[in-house]
């Protein structure tokens, strides 16, 4: 299977979070929790319109709100395919993260 | 309610729609907003604006990313497909690339040629607000000349508001100018006021302009002429003998660029003229051009009333009777320019500029037709790719843009060897245009048009390939059942037809021009032209004229000799200061006079329909006769004229003859009143006087170097110069026969076009019924029928493009005939010959194909079955 960018992962693992909540704003205001950078809201739709289109989430209309110019929310979940993916993240991380604790800058 | 009114900026919105993936763009469109709003409630407005572009600008990184090099990665791809489909159908490709860069050469031509008819008397620094003064006025039948009564302009200037400065100009006969030992005609010498100076852009490249006219026999000279006198010599200052005076130089300016109205290598003072007559306080006598420079923004109608006002106060005669003065902008006289009196430069017209504008776009229209039909009937070839693209995932706006870019890449291609056609071309063009037109391509004009054309070719001959091209649909073109569909037949005959009707209407125009221009120079004047030649008075000729004459007509070769005031080709002194028997009250005409000696009418084979010929035999006739001609006895409504009192001023007498009507001026216009004197001094006739000289068409050399030794031998001072009077009748059509030259060479090339166009189509389709061919061959068919059966769809095509060029060309040239007062009548051979001319040349190009296929081994065509 194909890695996801750290992004992509980010993303994927907010809109869990947020459950039935996660929609653009929400996200971004996920992400930017997750990582303490001003993310722009721009900068949210190019990974998540490219896990759209391979089919790692999936997209319900909400209702309308004035704010929003009359439009829908647009409210993204998982997918099984979105939800393997994490599996799998999480599966690699932990391989890969297993010594952790020994980390530590050596003096020389 | 008012924050559904306020929206995020349109640009803005457009910009996100455009860079965010689609599927997912509907709620992004409405988080963004969302956005906007919540912004907008904590930062107001211009914040929230500010911050909405911002976010967007978030978006870019990874759209650039992911879209650009993806589409760069493509582009190479379609730049493959071009290359490989250019290469693999050569023909087809010259084809097309022959016809686009003819196509957009002709146009860049004309464009060029637009482009200097619109430049004129655009470089003056004053030039918005400088205006000429016409004369109007039904009475005198003038319709807008440039004359005006030289007290006009200052008594304008002082009376009329607005009017910054005025300047006078009027022309001057030709005259020998002589300095050390060089001695030449100088034809083109303007009167003009100093002010000329200040109001027009004539830049010094020595002299002051303030000063350099003020003495009566001053002179301001340009450039080539210095060199021409003086060569390296410093011209200031220095003496020139102008017939008797000495001028003085007192300025010397840069040559006049091509593209002024006015025309000049030298200018005398104003004062001069002021000292030798009465121009000046003479408000009947319309012989100056005036210009004025007016404060921006006036009304120029309401100066053109002013300025009548104070015409009518002076009591000018004319304007008493009728005449009106109307201003006229400096940049519309180049291109309406009939009323001139003399035209100094090149009068242009704003009807050719339109119908040369309308030519070039129907030229590069039948190379795009080209373009579009050769797609189209290639579609099948292409259709295979179209179906994979569209297979692996290209979206028909890709493919639309696919074919658009591949016509782009074409059309740039071919607008190199466009350019490279101009500048091959340019030279003849500007031969036969009389221009000196150059392709400056740092010119930003120029390539903004060039632009233009690039775009718009690439546009009209990419637009029907782009969206018929891709609307193939995958499964039937690969599945291979797909043959070319029916819809894309009706196009491409509809194309063939306009194609055809355009260069129909072309070669109609051709040949209507011809006719009439051929009309003109072989009517009948009404007087003979040929074996005529004439020379000036000049000095001593016109003082012994008896001798010179005697001395020339006993050479054998010299038939007779006869003195005209002025030659009526060039010039009309008109006035209605007449009197006769039987006037009535208030009746005024209009009489163009003109002094003749007794051998003119005989020598130019004049007839008189009533009286006689000036006579030696009656010692009246030298003050006392008068010849008029059929029009003015017409106009003047005289009965029974010979013998009736006729006067001119002072000047009693009777009429003694009556011309038949003749074509003395141009067949332009409508035959004038015209009026015959005696010209009893030749002497008096130095400024505009010839003497015409009948020599034998066969011995022309001999009789010229005769005329030559008698005028050297009268004249050793002036240069010898001569002119034949046909050639003169022929130049008063220049402009139409300039405008017949360039009108065919460009109806050539659409006939060319077309015909390449064609000759493709006819390949490709008998190309594609090779079988179909081999079969009916197989089957008995002989080789004849089967080129009639090919060539008969093409025939038919170009036969119904007939009948659509022949109304438009018919209403088209009828209106330009309107323009010559005594024109041919268009007979239905103008239209039958360039339509048989068409289906011909149509016949010619598509048989080659059709005889090929017939003539072709069935077995060959066959084989494969």
């Amino acid at each position: 299977m194909k890695l996801l960018s750290r992004i992509e992962e980010i993303i994927l693992l907010s809109i869990w979070r947020l459950d039935d909540r996660a929609y653009g704003m929400a996200i971004r205001e996920e992400v930017i929790k997750a990582t303490g950078k001003k993310w722009l809201l721009g900068a949210i739709y190019g990974p998540l319109g490219r896990l759209h289109k391979n089919g790692y989430v999936l997209s319900s209309k909400g209702e309308p709100t004035p704010e929003r110019g009359g439009r829908s929310k647009v409210y993204y979940r998982l997918s099984r395919e979105g939800i393997k993916a994490l599996r799998e993240i999480n599966r690699v991380n932990s391989v890969i993260w297993n010594d952790i604790e020994k980390l530590e800058f050596k003096e020389e | 309610m008012n924050r559904q009114t306020i929206k995020p900026p349109r640009i803005a919105v457009r910009i996100l729609e455009f860079i965010i993936q689609k599927d997912i763009q509907y709620g992004a469109l409405g988080d963004f907003e969302e956005q906007f709003y919540w912004m907008r409630k904590e930062h107001g407005l211009f914040k929230a604006r500010l911050l909405y572009w911002k976010q967007i600008a978030g978006a870019l990184p990874y759209f650039i990313q992911n879209t650009i090099i993806w589409s760069l990665i493509m582009f190479k791809n379609y730049l493959k497909t071009i290359f490989r489909n250019t290469t693999r159908h050569r023909g087809y490709s010259f084809i097309n690339l022959a016809g686009l860069a003819i196509g957009m050469a002709c146009t860049l031509l004309i464009l060029l040629w637009v482009k200097d008819e619109l430049s004129y008397d655009r470089f003056h620094e004053n030039g918005k607000n400088i205006y000429r003064i016409m004369s109007y006025g039904t009475k005198y039948m003038i319709e807008g000349i440039d004359g005006t009564p030289a007290p006009l302009a200052p008594a304008v200037k002082e009376e009329v508001p607005g009017i910054v400065n005025y300047a006078r100009f009027s022309d001057i006969p030709k005259l020998v100018f002589k300095y050390a030992d060089k001695v030449f005609y100088e034809t083109r010498g303007l009167i003009a006021d100093p002010s000329i100076f200040e109001i027009f852009t004539f830049p010094f490249v020595q002299g002051d302009p303030k000063t350099a006219l003020s003495e009566p026999l001053d002179i301001v000279i340009t450039e080539t002429m210095a060199k021409k006198y003086f060569g390296t010599e410093d011209p200031m200052g220095k003496t020139i003998e102008v017939e008797g005076n000495l001028a003085a130089v007192k300025g010397v300016i840069r040559d006049i660029p091509h593209n002024s109205h006015i025309q000049f290598d030298f200018l005398s003072s104003y004062e001069f003229i002021e000292e030798v007559t009465n121009y000046g306080t003479n408000w009947g006598a319309f012989n100056f051009v005036t210009y004025l420079q007016l404060e921006a923004n006036r009304d120029i109608h309401e100066i053109g009333k002013n300025i009548t006002a104070v015409a009518a106060k002076n009591n000018c005669p004319q304007v008493k009777d009728g005449v009106e003065f109307r201003l006229q902008p400096l940049s519309a006289i180049h291109l309406d320019n009939r009323g001139a009196f003399r035209n100094y430069a090149e009068v242009g017209d704003r009807k050719y500029v339109y119908v040369f504008s309308i030519i070039a776009f129907f030229v590069l229209f039948i190379a795009c037709v080209n373009f579009m039909n050769l797609s189209t009937a290639r579609s099948t070839t292409r259709a295979k790719e179209v179906g994979m693209r569209k297979t692996v995932g290209a979206s028909r706006k890709n493919l639309i843009l696919q074919f658009f870019g591949e016509s782009l890449f074409l059309t740039l291609t071919a607008c190199v060897f466009a350019l490279i056609l101009v500048i091959v071309m340019l030279p003849a063009f500007n031969q036969i245009a009389g221009k000196d037109l150059k392709l400056d391509l740092i010119d930003i004009q120029l390539v903004f048009g060039l632009i233009i054309i690039v775009l718009l070719t690439a546009l009209t001959a990419g637009s029907y390939p782009a969206i018929y091209l891709s609307s193939f649909k995958p499964v039937k073109v690969l599945k291979g059942v797909f043959k070319s569909e029916g819809k894309g037949k009706t196009f491409r005959k509809v194309l063939v037809v306009t194609q055809f009707s355009l260069s129909i209407a072309l070669l109609i125009g051709t040949s209507v021009t011809y006719n009439q221009l051929r009309f003109l120079r072989h009517s009948k004047l009404g007087f003979n032209t040929e074996n005529i030649v004439y020379v000036p008075v000049k000095e001593n000729i016109g003082k012994s004229y008896d001798a010179f004459k005697a001395e020339l007509l006993s050479d054998p070769n010299i038939n007779s000799v006869a003195a005209q005031y002025y030659l009526f080709a060039d010039e009309s002194f008109r006035t209605t200061g007449y009197d006769w028997e039987g006037k009535e009250r208030g009746q005024q005409v209009d009489i163009i006079l003109n002094l003749v000696d007794y051998d003119f009418i005989p020598m130019m084979g004049l007839e008189l329909v009533e009286g006689r010929n000036f006579s030696k035999e009656y010692a009246t006739d030298a003050t006392r006769a008068y010849i008029l001609n059929e029009e003015a006895i017409k106009q003047m409504r005289m009965q029974n004229p010979v013998g009736k009192q006729f006067s001119y001023g002072q000047r009693k007498g009777t009429i003694i003859g009556v011309l038949k009507n003749a074509h003395f001026r141009s067949l332009h216009l409508k035959i004038e009143p015209h009026v015959l004197f005696f010209l009893d001094d030749v002497s008096a006739a130095t400024e505009y006087g010839v003497i015409l000289i009948k020599i034998n068409g066969d011995k022309t050399e001999e009789a010229l170097a005769k005329i030559q030794g008698v005028w050297k031998e009268f004249n050793p001072i002036t240069p010898f110069e001569y002119h034949f009077l046909d050639q003169k009748y022929d130049s008063l059509y220049r402009k139409e026969q300039k405008i017949g030259t360039i009108l065919n060479a460009f109806t050539l090339f659409a006939v060319i076009i077309s015909c390449l166009g064609l000759f493709g189509l006819a390949s490709f389709l008998t190309e594609q019924r090779t079988r179909e061919i081999g079969i009916r061959k197989v089957l008995g068919a002989s080789e004849s029928s089967i080129v009639f059966l090919l060539s008969k769809q093409f025939t038919k095509w170009v036969l119904i493009a007939n009948i659509f060029a022949w109304p438009a060309a018919y209403f088209i040239m009828n209106e330009w005939l309107k323009s010559f007062a005594y024109r041919i009548s268009i007979g239905i051979w103008a239209f039958v010959l360039p339509g048989i001319l068409a289906v011909s040349i149509a016949l010619v190009t598509v048989s080659y194909q059709a005889i090929r296929a017939a003539w072709a081994n069935p077995a060959d065509s066959l084989r494969y079955e």
